[in-house]
């Protein structure tokens, strides 16, 4: 019976399942539900944040019956109500179809993408609606902070330091070393950071736990501030987030209804407060004296860091600036232990890391997993592979800061140390996928093009260094590229390296050095055969049909959005290179893989 | 505290950056963005040096570094040559036909890459900040920077003249590379879009000081002085004193 | 002019580190930062116009030019460059005759380039009134923009 009385419907509302109409799924079963007057025991819905595997929502949770359903229409909603929360029997078409086994899965639990996984920072998403403070609780919210207040500062500070934790956002720096050290300046008042100003591009790892769990956050922080003696926190977050500036704001308020913020805290005698502050639309404001800036009221302009945050950051006082995830990590660590938390992982980089697996990859997603997972392990056990089962050609990671992993690194472990050894950043955890149609030259050349407009423009090196290396990337990505650019490209990228001020402009080069590391063969080939493989840069991409493949089936020129192909049925066809577009649609439909991707068309 | 620089030891005090003290005992780190009397800014990367500390080697720039205790410091090593080299690469490829970026370009003997170079630019401008610097000293903040990025640049606001600026040509003054340019026209200067009338000498009639210059030193000292040039305010004293003289003698 | 920014203006304090703030919400009211307003701000916080401008063209989310009625927002995280942010634009080019950072002669539509959305696993993506589409296909697309336009004129 408590089964019954216990039924729950969760409608994921992240950002992902709401473009695809979830809230109006969840509508639909309040409205259904209150019609419907033969249910014995109203089930509880609830709109909870991302579920992580946006690619297949709408997702609709039952617990705890523990059924997933995903890509949940409106016209789903009868179905359901009638064959699942009545009669206990499952829809099987909404099921998770798992691309391994092939089989289709009851549970998202047992699905491959889920298996895999060991949810600690995103161990509430999916399963709670952000903003009712209860469900937060009932699933060991704010008991760390009860803890807590009845710890030591110094014996929290220990917890963190001894359980391995380190920065998230992408440097890794220890976080208990980090809270130690502002600990230790006797000046006031100090203040607390959550940077939510997750930029990388391909990465929301953070949006989904601000969307779908900021207490958390919110936890976290107000812990830290206890341990180092500070009263007052802000959270910087993206301008283009809006759910999670709004349930950001929800949880905060919830939080002081409850005596969670404010005065006198769970009667510790402890004040604490938190505000959000909304970021313009800058990456560089991911840069932390760059987000300290930003919050003062100045332009995101970085600051020279040979005094560091923790003795004077925020208007010049001792300040802890953590990312979202780390905040999110605090609590377990806390209510469990360092020991529990050090043994997740491997030596020197313990825990959990949050990814966002996208790109040419089946299953897209976020994905929880313990520090020293393989890449392959990722990208196939989890990921479920490559689409349509192309060729991996390699991962990027850390974003305009990162690098990019060719296939014989697949085995690598997936670490702070591990990828740092090998020129690339685990960064803040993105994790595109790239698979032969895309081009190396040109993932360089987007990168150089984004940091172009979000470098803040302050120093010579990066601003000047980056805009050198755009030019040359646009010449050889246009057929204008000659040999001596690569050493151009390496010499003003050492010197971008070096001599830059801050974070952004030090890694700027990063996706430029580790392409050219990994895929030179790919830029000589743009430079002297004047020939993009992949079929992207478009002056170096021309398209013929191999006539000894052709079977003549007319397929492409059916196709063929200006009719450039001709040819009889059963008779080779043609490209007219005169009129064809190089939209790639002929290459993407032969069934033969007749179509061929030739250089930059010589003038005769 | 004490500390070395390429094998000498100095004498330097807390708060101190390692440019300031550089300056202070002659020893040479260029650069393009520091001025004595600013603090330093750390824009050009041009007084990038090596720091050893607590058997670390790193590289900083001097102009924002604050000294410690005990570092050893190292203004010129190859890989330090290199990286202003390429800086003032960067720069001539910004700014080809700056005089005071070619000679730079001479004295570190920097060719840039011919394919890269655009004959006809004719930017100045190098982002130092100093203007920006200098009017906020004025008390004024006419000028500032605009956009980010490899837009950037430094303007007034819409690029219109503004009513903050003095016409006093202190960012003019402290320009490194000469970029801001002071028109002389028929009775008015030409600066940051805004003509500036000029008032002249009310004995010789030379063009003088401009004339809000003129209204707000007057009105910063409460006083109403007639505009007099120096040459003239001379004659005027050794007359008076002339007189005075003659009368004494009698 | 004045009133019509004090509101938005006297919520905050009276401190530098609203000047973001004010801004936002001026820029979510007129959809446009109007000169007036970073005047009547620069007065009211005793900040040189010089840094309001500053701010005002730092910030992406603040633009000094008004934008049209329906803001179309193409994604250019990097799972939505490789997989199409470019034809997007292009073919939205093609429908609207509109490069980032033009609107339609009709005022209806403006076309904008940005960061990261954050719903790479829908890439590519483009939101238009807080609404986000994934992986449209050149058909699904320009049915979406008739949907807008059909608003405008059936209401």
């Amino acid at each position: 019976m408590d089964k019954v009385n216990n039924r729950k419907i969760l409608v994921c509302c992240g950002t992902g399942c709401l473009a695809h109409n979830s809230y109006q799924v969840y509508l639909e079963f309040k409205k259904k539900l209150e019609e419907d007057t033969n249910i014995d025991v109203r089930p509880i819905i609830k709109s909870t944040g991302c579920n992580g595997l946006c690619e297949k929502g709408p997702v609709v949770k039952i617990l705890p019956d523990e059924i997933s359903y995903f890509k949940v229409s409106v016209d789903d909603v009868d179905e359901i109500v009638e064959k699942t929360i009545k009669n206990y029997e499952t829809v099987d078409r909404l099921l998770y179809f798992d691309v391994n086994s092939k089989k289709r899965i009851k549970s998202h639990k047992d699905a491959s993408f889920y298996k895999g996984q060991l949810k600690i920072a995103l161990r509430n998403i999916g399963e709670i609606d952000p903003l009712n403070i209860d469900d937060y609780i009932e699933r060991d919210g704010y008991k760390a902070l009860r803890k807590a207040l009845n710890m030591s500062p110094e014996e929290i500070i220990r917890e963190v330091e001894l359980s391995g934790l380190r920065g998230r956002g992408g440097a890794g720096f220890p976080t208990g070393l980090k809270w130690k050290s502002c600990y230790q300046y006797k000046d006031y008042p100090k203040y607390v950071i959550c940077n939510g100003d997750e930029g990388d591009p391909g990465a929301f790892m953070d949006r989904s736990i601000m969307e779908g769990d900021p207490n958390s956050i919110i936890e976290g922080m107000i812990i830290c501030g206890y341990a180092i003696g500070a009263h007052k926190g802000f959270l910087y977050i993206r301008d283009e987030y809006d759910l999670a500036l709004k349930n950001v704001q929800g949880a905060i308020e919830n939080a002081r209804e409850r005596g969670f913020l404010g005065k006198n805290i769970l009667n510790s005698g402890f004040d604490f407060d938190l505000e959000i502050v909304r970021g313009g639309g800058a990456f560089v404001c991911g840069e932390s004296s760059a987000l300290i800036a930003s919050i003062e009221g100045d332009v995101g302009e970085p600051r020279a860091k040979y005094i560091r945050n923790v003795e004077k950051g925020l208007w010049d006082k001792p300040t802890v600036l953590n990312n979202v995830e780390t905040w999110a990590n605090i609590p377990p660590i806390i209510i469990n232990g360092w020991q529990w938390f050090r043994k997740i992982g491997i030596e020197g980089n313990h825990g959990t890391k949050v990814f966002s697996l996208v790109g040419k990859v089946q299953n897209t997603g976020l994905v929880e997993v313990p520090m020293g997972t393989t890449l392959r392990e990722l990208v196939y056990d989890i990921g479920g592979g490559i689409i349509g089962n192309r060729p991996f050609k390699a991962v990027q990671t850390g974003g305009p800061s990162g690098g990019c992993i060719p296939k014989e690194y697949l085995d690598i472990s997936l670490d702070f140390d591990s990828l740092d050894q090998i020129g690339s950043m685990m960064g803040s955890g993105g994790v595109i996928v790239m698979d032969d149609t895309t081009c190396m030259v040109d993932v360089a050349k987007y990168y150089m093009d984004f940091l172009s407009e979000e470098s803040c423009g302050k120093c010579t090196s990066c601003r000047e260094g980056i805009k050198t290396m755009l030019d040359i990337l646009k010449n050889i990505t246009e057929g204008k590229g000659e040999l001596e650019d690569i050493d151009l490209l390496l010499e003003i990228g050492e010197t971008v390296r070096k001599a830059s001020l801050c974070g952004l402009g030090k890694t700027a080069p990063n996706p430029v050095l580790t392409t050219l590391k990994y895929f030179r063969d790919e830029y000589i080939e743009h430079i002297v055969d004047k020939r993009c493989a992949a079929g992207v840069c478009k002056e170096l991409t021309s398209y013929y049909i191999d006539s000894s493949q052709c079977i003549g089936c007319t397929i492409c020129s059916q196709n063929c959005p200006v009719g450039a192909i001709s040819g009889s049925l059963r008779e080779p066809h043609v490209i007219d290179e005169n009129i064809c577009i190089k939209c790639g649609t002929c290459a993407n439909k032969c069934p033969r893989q007749a179509v061929k991707i030739g250089g930059m068309k010589v003038e005769a | 505290m004490k500390l070395k620089i390429d094998g000498k030891i100095y004498e330097g005090h807390k708060g101190e950056t390692l440019m300031e003290l550089a300056r202070r005992n002659n020893i040479h780190i260029p650069s393009l963005c520091y001025k004595t009397g600013f603090e330093g800014l750390g824009r050009c990367r041009l007084c990038m040096v090596e720091v050893k500390e607590n058997n670390r080697k790193r590289l900083v720039s001097a102009c924002v570094y604050p000294i410690k205790e005990g570092i050893e410091v190292s203004t010129s090593t190859e890989e330090i040559e290199k990286i202003r080299k390429n800086i003032i690469m960067l720069l001539l490829l910004r700014s080809p036909n700056n005089e005071y970026i070619k000679k730079l370009g001479e004295e570190y003997n920097v060719a840039p890459p011919e394919r890269y170079m655009d004959a006809s630019e004719v930017e100045d401008c190098i982002l130092c900040g100093l203007c920006v610097k200098a009017c906020e000293a004025m008390g004024r903040n006419a000028i500032s920077f605009v956009q980010r990025g490899i837009t950037k640049k430094v303007s007034t606001p819409y690029d219109e003249p503004s009513m903050d600026c003095l016409g006093c040509e202190a960012c003019a003054e402290v320009c490194p590379t000469g970029a801001i340019k002071i028109e002389d026209r028929k009775d008015e200067k030409l600066i940051w879009y805004r003509g500036f009338g000029m008032v002249k000498c009310s004995v010789c009639g030379k063009e003088l000081i401009q004339e809000n210059i003129l209204e707000f030193v007057n009105e910063k000292l409460n006083t109403e002085e007639e505009p007099i040039c120096d040459a003239c305010k001379r004659k005027a004293v050794a007359s008076k004193f002339k007189d005075s003289f003659q009368h004494i003698l009698k | 002019m004045d009133h019509m920014y004090r509101e938005l203006v006297h919520k905050y304090p009276k401190e530098k580190r609203y000047t973001l703030a004010m801004l936002q919400d001026i820029q979510r009211q007129n959809g446009f930062i109007p000169k007036e307003a970073m005047e009547y701000i620069s007065e009211y916080l005793n900040l040189p116009m010089s840094h309001i401008y500053h701010l005002a063209t730092f910030y992406k989310a603040l633009s000094l030019k008004p934008k049209g009625k329906y803001v179309i927002k193409v994604c250019n995280g990097t799972a939505c460059h490789i997989r199409g942010a470019d034809s997007i634009k292009e073919e939205l080019y093609n429908i609207l005759g509109i490069k980032p950072g033009e609107t339609t002669e009709d005022g209806l539509f403006s076309l904008e380039i940005v960061n990261c959305l954050g719903a790479c696993a829908l890439a590519p993506v483009i939101v238009i009134d807080n609404k986000y589409y994934g992986n449209l296909t050149k058909e699904e697309l320009k049915s979406v923009i008739d949907q807008y336009k059909g608003a405008e004129i059936y209401g």
